[in-house]
């Protein structure tokens, strides 16, 4: 199975890949729309102390969420996202059965399932899994809100982070389990 | 070659999946004394509470049994096991013989004795049956006492008070989740329970139920206060379901123990989930842990090994996401254990964020995460690989804390390989 890999030695921290993540999930697919329209992006200094995806929601700095995610410390930059483990811990983990593999391998959730216990979230070891408070499907539980993490971009041949990035630090590749 | 399965929850389900993965032709039986098609338990508060709606609480579509060839014996139970014969007893005299038998009978709720409680109709709330008996009885009652502020005492007490009753949790111990929580994290769920209403009564226990007409009226606690009480719910603890193999001479301790592939002392006898006392990862003793995570992995390893496809388990961890309230809350290993141990926090009284890790010899032992949960699961692989931490000790719980502060040859290993 063809999966992404991040190449840290190419990566340049341009967070294009989150962009084109955001745009690709958006409902416009439009690259301004997907910003200013369907929510506001907060910038980095200002995202350091908004905690909950929620928090953000309600004070009205919420972005539109991506699935990818650049991780930078030092000099280190490291595009990273969901693996779509074999046998993933999130699956063995989420206590509704909302969370599967799909017969292609990729990793799902089941957007009209998922209650938002965040088992994912604390099982995943890779911290792939993010919070997603625009969709709830308990909303009588606060902060409530569903899984998100990479699909793959099933629309797409390539998904939009490998084809965005301009250094090929991104690559979709079928590799052997070492 | 035929697979039987006792139980069908977590640890049945995953082991279900293991064995067909590695083997189209076997025979499959899952034999539980539930008649429900496969659900969580970990769901039954958020359907009494009627926050969502009934199919969600089921773990796999209908066609599940169909689409694995399961032959599903519901609403039935293995009364005796014969592990020379292989053989078992089922209820209404059948003989069922096994080629390879999966033991995942769970759990059971533990009841202390109390004065008055033989004159009541007390609940527990471990299974669905159990959860649709007592939204039966909180209907139209205004009073709930709560025995017990472990999870399922408090989700219980929660749900209750969703539908409107006074609740009153009464514990033993100073704090709630003793076994989950530190006292920082039980102090934050603790106000959170009280904006919701929920009255706590800590360090005390029920002296006496007072009743009428198999109704409880109120409860005296030790303390000498007497609390108004029309429904009773029973949740101090569980105790594993192991009498089956006891009888049957398998060993067992405080669960059936197991080895790393889940086999039990008995051949081609197996067990998983909170039945079972398997290996746990920080202190490498065996141990039961009734949480899903281990119940579902304990499943997976133990079929695949039915299966023929030898697979070892690498210990199970003590690890739980919880939610009261608006406040969630996620931890891993044992959380109060602080001695010889050096201990990082985080505190945000004003946002309720707390975070703590323990590191004792460089390595995690264990790390509660408080509103502030996003990417807790690295620590997770901090703690399971036993990573030396001191390289990167000043990142950990700061904002930035994620994959780039791991040593470049774990990163390669995380991120260049299939999982």
């Amino acid at each position: 199975m063809r999966r992404v890999y991040p190449r840290e030695d190419r990566c340049i921290n341009c967070h294009l890949c989150e962009v084109a993540c955001i745009v690709e999930h958006s409902k416009s697919k439009h690259v301004i729309d997907a910003f200013h329209v369907e929510g506001l992006r907060f910038n980095r200094e200002d995202s350091r102390d908004v905690i909950d995806p929620v928090e953000a929601l309600a004070i009205g700095r919420a972005k539109p969420l991506n699935r990818t995610r650049v991780d930078v410390v030092d000099s280190v930059f490291v595009s990273t996202n969901c693996r779509h483990c074999a046998e993933p811990d999130c699956v063995l983990a989420c206590k509704n059965g909302s969370l599967y593999v799909n017969h292609d391998g990729r990793v799902l959730v089941d957007e009209d399932k998922c209650v938002g216990c965040w088992m994912c979230v604390m099982a995943c070891r890779y911290g792939a899994i993010q919070r997603n408070p625009t969709r709830q499907n308990v909303p009588d539980v606060a902060n409530n809100g569903i899984n998100l993490h990479c699909d793959l971009c099933p629309d797409r041949d390539v998904p939009a982070c490998v084809w965005v990035c301009p250094t090929n630090a991104l690559v979709f590749e079928d590799r052997e389990v070492a | 070659m035929r697979h039987v399965i006792i139980g069908n929850s977590f640890a049945g389900l995953f082991a279900v999946e293991a064995i067909r993965r590695t083997d189209e032709e076997s025979e499959i039986y899952v034999i539980s004394r539930e008649r429900q098609h496969v659900y969580s338990r970990a769901m039954i508060h958020e359907m009494l509470s009627g926050v969502v709606k009934e199919p969600m609480v089921y773990l796999r579509d209908w066609d599940f049994y169909r689409n694995h060839r399961v032959h599903a014996l519901l609403g039935r139970e293995a009364q005796s096991l014969d592990i020379a014969d292989q053989t078992l007893q089922l209820d209404g005299g059948e003989t069922l013989e096994y080629d390879r038998l999966l033991i995942a009978t769970g759990s059971r709720p533990f009841v202390p004795p109390i004065a008055g409680l033989e004159d009541i109709e007390y609940h527990t709330f471990t299974t669905f049956e159990e959860a649709k008996a007592l939204k039966s009885a909180a209907a139209g009652q205004k009073n709930a006492v709560v025995l017990g502020a472990g999870l399922i005492g408090l989700q219980c007490a929660e749900a209750l008070r969703h539908l409107g009753l006074n609740v009153t949790v009464v514990e033993m111990a100073d704090m709630i989740l003793p076994q989950a929580l530190d006292e920082t994290a039980a102090e934050i769920v603790s106000r959170e329970l009280d904006d919701e209403g929920i009255r706590l009564r800590m360090g005390n226990t029920i002296e006496q139920i007072h009743s009428l007409n198999r109704q409880p009226t109120s409860c005296v606690l030790k303390s000498g206060d007497s609390v108004p009480c029309d429904v009773l719910v029973i949740a101090v603890g569980v105790r594993s379901n192991t009498a089956l193999a006891k009888n049957a001479g398998i060993t067992v301790e405080r669960g059936i123990v197991v080895n790393n592939r889940m086999e039990t002392s008995a051949e081609n006898v197996y067990a998983a989930g909170d039945c079972a006392q398997g290996p746990e990862l920080t202190t490498g003793m065996t141990m039961t842990l009734p949480v899903i995570p281990v119940a579902s992995s304990h499943g997976m390893i133990a079929g695949y090994n039915m299966a023929g496809s030898r697979r070892t388990y690498r210990g199970g961890l003590s690890l739980n996401a919880l939610q009261f309230g608006k406040t969630q809350v996620v931890s891993y290993g044992f959380i109060k254990d602080e001695k010889d141990g050096e201990v990082l926090r985080v505190e945000d009284a004003k946002r309720s964020v707390y975070k703590k890790v323990i590191i004792k010899d460089n390595r995690v032992t264990g790390a509660v995460f408080v509103r502030d949960i996003d990417r807790a699961g690295i620590y997770r692989h901090l703690i399971e690989q036993k990573i030396n931490v001191t390289p990167f000790k000043q990142h950990l719980l700061t904002p930035h804390f994620g994959i780039a502060c791991l040593p470049a040859e774990e990163r390669a290993r995380m991120f260049t390989t299939p999982q």
